[in-house]
């Protein structure tokens, strides 16, 4: 009887610790976890119908900020800076051109920002990213939808790392950037390389 | 009077049709004209490079279905926005560009949808190894310059490699085997 009851009271404490074990993982997981931009997977690339007829593309490199996200949660904030300077089309007179005043006027705007708080996931894979761009001096709602996601164990940081491709449009004329249209579509898709290094609590 | 104007007529659409009939030679502007890669990059997202440099030209008679493309790409002018990835893709592990300096493609199968390029079939040479290659047509438009006052052709075309078939195997299977091609070209009627 004795022993029957010792054996119950040590169950009873197993199970609470295990709650507790339980408990104690569920509060880490819901930390959310911040990772740091790999600046050689992350790239916003945009491309743009020229005459009807072909893609133009270009590339801004230069992305910092944090992202923090929490899987457990589905929870996870967004907040980017983006350097224009450094577009790049691979034609250095159409760069120029595009820096000017008639397109970014970067001496003016030499970054643009993306603030987004509204993260929607499928299970724990980000699903979209709803926020805020602030380009040109002109700030408009921004979705950008995930066409991959996913994490792995990098084989030669250990650590974690997060990335995915996302896509959004926008409407440059909205941002005060009508130059050339309609010739040159108002319609300009946003391809976004990104990955994220998990760094320690 | 009605049999000569039917005459004249018939006169009229042969000429027209002689006109169409005959080839075409554009030359690519290289301003419009960009090979991008794409590479999935551990599963996760997609790493993307570009060709800065290239010359060629298009010939092409819309009436025929026929045509002639052929384009040489520099692969010291990768650019990816990464300057120690463009130096290793050039190196002997990717393109070694010091023994193969450019890669070309011809193109001599011109499959038409009504009068727009659908599709190019030809051969790539790249390392020295030359394999057939589908461009498949995702856009395809002619217009008039409003600059130039001449007629442009152009658009998007899309085809995916497997590199090791041209020998560059390194970092299989990590990086992977099929690279997709992205390809904005326009060319100028000459």
């Amino acid at each position: 009887m004795k022993v029957q009851s010792f054996a119950r009271g040590a169950w009873r404490a197993g199970l609470a610790g295990a709650v507790l074990a339980l408990t104690g993982l569920g509060a880490a997981q819901a930390e959310p976890a911040s990772y740091a931009l790999d600046p050689t997977h992350t790239f916003a690339y945009w491309d743009v119908l020229h005459f009807g007829t072909s893609t133009i593309r270009g590339r801004f490199g230069g992305v910092e900020g944090t992202v923090k996200l929490d899987r457990a949660a589905r929870t996870g904030e967004v907040s980017l800076a983006l350097d224009l300077t450094t577009l790049n089309t691979g034609i250095a007179p159409f760069d120029a051109k595009l820096r000017s005043n008639e397109f970014f006027d970067v001496a003016q705007y030499p970054k643009a920002w993306f603030v987004a708080r509204r993260l929607e996931f499928d299970g724990d894979r980000l699903k979209s990213v709803t926020g805020e761009l602030t380009l040109h001096g002109v700030s408009q709602g921004l979705t950008l939808a995930a066409k991959n996601f996913n994490c792995y164990e990098h084989p030669m940081l250990k650590r974690e790392v997060c990335g995915g491709d996302f896509e959004g449009t926008l409407r440059r004329g909205e941002f005060g950037m009508a130059f050339g249209a309609p010739l040159v579509a108002d319609r300009v898709r946003l391809l976004i390389q990104v990955e994220g290094v998990r760094q320690m609590p | 009077m009605k049999k000569s104007l039917v005459l004249a007529a018939v006169l009229l659409a042969a000429g027209a049709g002689v006109a169409q009939a005959e080839t075409a030679t554009y030359g690519i502007d290289p301003t419009h004209t960009f090979v991008s890669f794409e590479a999935n990059h551990f599963g996760t997202s997609t790493l993307r490079g570009r060709f800065d440099k290239k010359e060629g030209s298009v010939s092409f008679d819309r009436a025929g279905k026929t045509g002639k493309a052929e384009i040489t790409i520099d692969m010291k002018s990768v650019n990816t926005g990464v300057g120690p990835l463009d130096k290793h893709l050039s190196s002997k592990d990717f393109f070694n560009a010091e023994q193969f300096p450019t890669a070309k493609f011809v193109g001599d199968k011109f499959n038409f949808t009504g009068d727009k390029v659908a599709e190019v079939t030809g051969t790539l040479t790249l390392l020295g190894k030359s394999q057939p290659v589908t461009l498949k047509a995702v856009n395809f438009n002619c217009y008039t310059n409003p600059m130039f006052k001449r007629e442009v052709c152009g658009g998007d075309f899309e085809t995916t490699l497997v590199r090791s078939a041209y020998g560059m195997s390194y970092g299989l299977p990590g990086i992977p085997d099929n690279i997709r091609l992205v390809i904005q070209i326009e060319a100028i009627k000459q």
